[in-house]
């Protein structure tokens, strides 16, 4: 039987929310380079000022360092390296492929972080590498108690970012029902978790207190 | 110098001449995507570090190693013994083979501790010997016993691993003793001792040089990787918590932090990453702490110098493994010795560790010496002098591809179960420098996997 820690079971959860968050960022990234090409030059500046930093760029070759690279706290490479840091807590729980994939996505960046462009191609690479790091996680931790942490970590960040990033309540009470079979898997009978659709500050705050309704501190 | 070469290095050398060592590099790529890093500390900065590795490895025929596993369990149940004696009615110090003061004056005799007894008996469950193997004479000396933490065995099991991908050729044409049941051993050993539990490694946490190796141990030996936080003592029992609130109670802790962060309540309180009242359940005999506490009073570096004494008087045997000549300045004869000799001597500082505190006198200047001097007079029961060993180098290969001699030990790695097993393999560590003697990890060296070989039929 294996046995989790509080604290593992939060390195976990927040693996998940981050590769996850490597995953949004990345695909958000490219469709705003796209954008910013030859449409909208300031759509980034507009996204991002959403999550309350102010970014500024004089082409769209410099937004994709600023995004990928720069940023304090929400840079890819951040993300990426925060993702890694959890794998790196969790290690003895997670399958050596999973664990292989995050670190050697780190590495590349770690790597290309020295490069003075960032290619497109490049980071296209990196949906690639999170599917892998996805699959690992299905084909070898399907029946393991760790996956429905990792698992949480992924929908609450994308409930999170629907809400945030695109003002869409909508999208994260479709994910509400897969968010309660996920909590069911941790706790079985826990309490259902309800989003309302119009009041976007208490969804927020619903979303972000389902893993510390779920996990509970040992109280000794 | 380098030893001269057996016809196994020789046999060696031929698969090497036949495969591509640019193949060095895809076996280094491994080892970077598995994040194996022995991490540094230096100038109070976290260093994630790469543990530099070379591909040749130390080559140990069955027969040297025969001859080291029964030197080196022969030691072990000494210091074993040692340890039981001096926590419990200390005849080696009323017999006189050790003088009671050279003990009682080592901060790593922990009197708080004494009659604490330990699950079946065994108080050195893991242990590393370093070894040197000595040009002159041939043979080879323990240089230091580590009985607390030693790390490193995840290292070579590790690239064992890679290297029989990557170089296959070497496994099918050398007949190489396999390694890989080591965690499993540990398992066992955990099991042995476990007083009713779930066996738990006891990490300092993602920042602690080994952090690798703890996690790695972890998951082959299907131990729980937990910290501090993570563990709790209620009436002298040790628990896990787990996620959901509930608790598991522990039965053995391979505990990779030093006593002195082990519990803030009984050792020092400002420790973060300790477990508050464990040695209580220590005591009460509901937990099984491996390696025991205390077992830095067997391997203090002054306390080395009597473990031949100890073979002796234990055992009633001959020592089968040699220490390093050593003088103890606690003893007046030694002291003048070291005093008139230092130019020539290897001082060592019983209280450090790592390659810490090791100074050659030969590369002291006349005030660093005069200051050596007045130091060992001030403080002698902290000091060891030795005779530098002329120890063999061991060939590396270059980024260019060409070999380079350098110093080399031998760390070997036991488990104390329901018998010792001295595991065939062991930890190569050699100097990144090619003038250094210093060959520790924690000192930026690097290392190599060693090969014992399988009897020939």
């Amino acid at each position: 039987m294996i046995l989790i820690s509080p604290q593992t079971a939060e390195s976990l959860f927040w693996m998940g929310r981050y590769i996850q968050r490597a995953e949004s960022m990345t695909r958000l990234i490219i469709a705003l380079f796209d954008k910013i090409i030859d449409e909208n030059f300031n759509e980034a500046k507009e996204l991002y000022e959403k999550l309350g930093i102010a970014l500024h760029y004089a082409s769209s070759q410099a937004f994709l360092r600023k995004s990928v690279f720069e940023l304090d706290f929400i840079s890819l490479y951040y993300v990426i390296n925060t993702a890694r840091e959890n794998a790196i807590l969790t290690r003895s729980h997670l399958p050596n492929r999973m664990f292989s994939r995050i670190n050697a996505l780190y590495l590349k960046y770690q790597a290309a972080k020295e490069e003075p462009n960032v290619s497109i191609y490049w980071l296209e690479s990196t949906l690639q590498e999170l599917d892998a790091i996805w699959g690992n996680l299905e084909l070898s931790l399907v029946e393991a108690k760790e996956a429905p942490l990792i698992e949480l970590g992924k929908v609450v960040e994308r409930m999170d970012l629907s809400i945030r990033l695109f003002d869409s309540i909508e999208a994260a009470v479709m994910d509400t029902e897969k968010l309660n079979v996920i909590a069911d898997k941790i706790r079985p009978g826990h309490k259902k978790i309800l989003l309302s659709s119009s009041q976007k500050a208490k969804a927020l705050a619903t979303i972000n207190s389902v893993f510390g309704a779920l996990i509970t501190s040992h109280e000794s | 110098m380098i030893e001269s070469h057996s016809p196994l290095y020789d046999a060696f050398k031929s698969v090497l001449n036949t495969i591509d060592t640019q193949r060095v590099q895809e076996l280094l790529a491994y080892m970077n995507t598995e994040a194996i890093n022995f991490n540094l500390f230096k100038n109070n900065a976290f260093i994630e570090r790469k543990f530099p590795f070379d591909i040749i490895p130390r080559i140990v025929s069955h027969q040297e190693f025969t001859y080291l596993e029964k030197g080196i369990k022969q030691r072990i149940y000494a210091l074993n013994l040692f340890l039981e004696d001096i926590y419990g009615d200390q005849k080696i110090l009323k017999d006189g083979i050790i003088p009671s003061e050279f003990v009682f004056a080592s901060k790593a005799y922990l009197p708080s501790f004494a009659h604490t007894k330990v699950s079946k008996n065994i108080r050195v469950h893991i242990s590393g010997i370093d070894l040197v193997k000595n040009s002159v004479g041939d043979g080879w000396v323990v240089l230091e016993d580590n009985l607390r933490v030693p790390s490193g065995v995840s290292y070579p099991l590790s690239l064992r691993i890679l290297t029989r991908k990557v170089f296959p050729e070497f496994f099918e044409k050398l007949p190489i003793q396999s390694v890989h049941d080591y965690p499993k051993r540990l398992e066992a050993a955990m099991d042995y001792v476990n007083t009713g539990g779930i066996n738990v490694i006891l990490t300092p946490g993602r920042y602690n040089s080994a952090f690798y190796e703890h996690s790695y141990l972890a998951k082959q030996s299907g131990a729980v990787l937990a910290t501090g936080e993570d563990l709790f003592v209620e009436k002298d029992k040790v628990y896990l918590k787990t996620y959901l609130g509930k608790k598991a109670r522990v039965g053995a802790i391979y505990r990779r932090l030093d006593d002195d962060a082990l519990d803030p309540v009984e050792f020092n309180a400002d420790s973060l990453i300790g477990v508050p009242n464990i040695t209580q359940a220590y005591r009460a005999g509901n937990i099984a702490l491996m390696n025991s506490i205390g077992n830095g009073i067997a391997d203090d570096k002054g306390i080395y110098y009597f473990v031949p004494a100890m073979i002796r008087y234990y055992m009633n045997e001959e020592p089968i493994l040699q220490n390093a000549p050593t003088y103890l300045a606690f003893f007046e004869k030694d002291r003048q010795h070291i005093l008139q000799n230092l130019r020539t001597l290897v001082i060592k500082d019983v209280a450090e560790a790592g390659g810490y505190g090791v100074v050659f006198g030969s590369k002291l200047s006349k005030n660093e010496r005069e200051a050596l001097k007045d130091a060992i007079i001030k403080e002698p029961r902290r000091f060891i002098a030795q005779e530098v060993i002329e120890f063999y180098d061991i060939e590396c290969l270059t980024n260019e591809g060409t070999l380079s001699p350098r110093k080399a030990d031998l760390r070997m790695f036991s488990i104390f179960s329901d018998d010792i097993f001295i595991w065939p393999c062991g930890l190569t560590r050699y100097a990144m420098d090619p003038s250094s003697y210093i060959v520790n990890s924690s000192q930026g060296g690097g290392f190599k996997d060693t090969w014992v070989l399988k009897e020939s039929k």
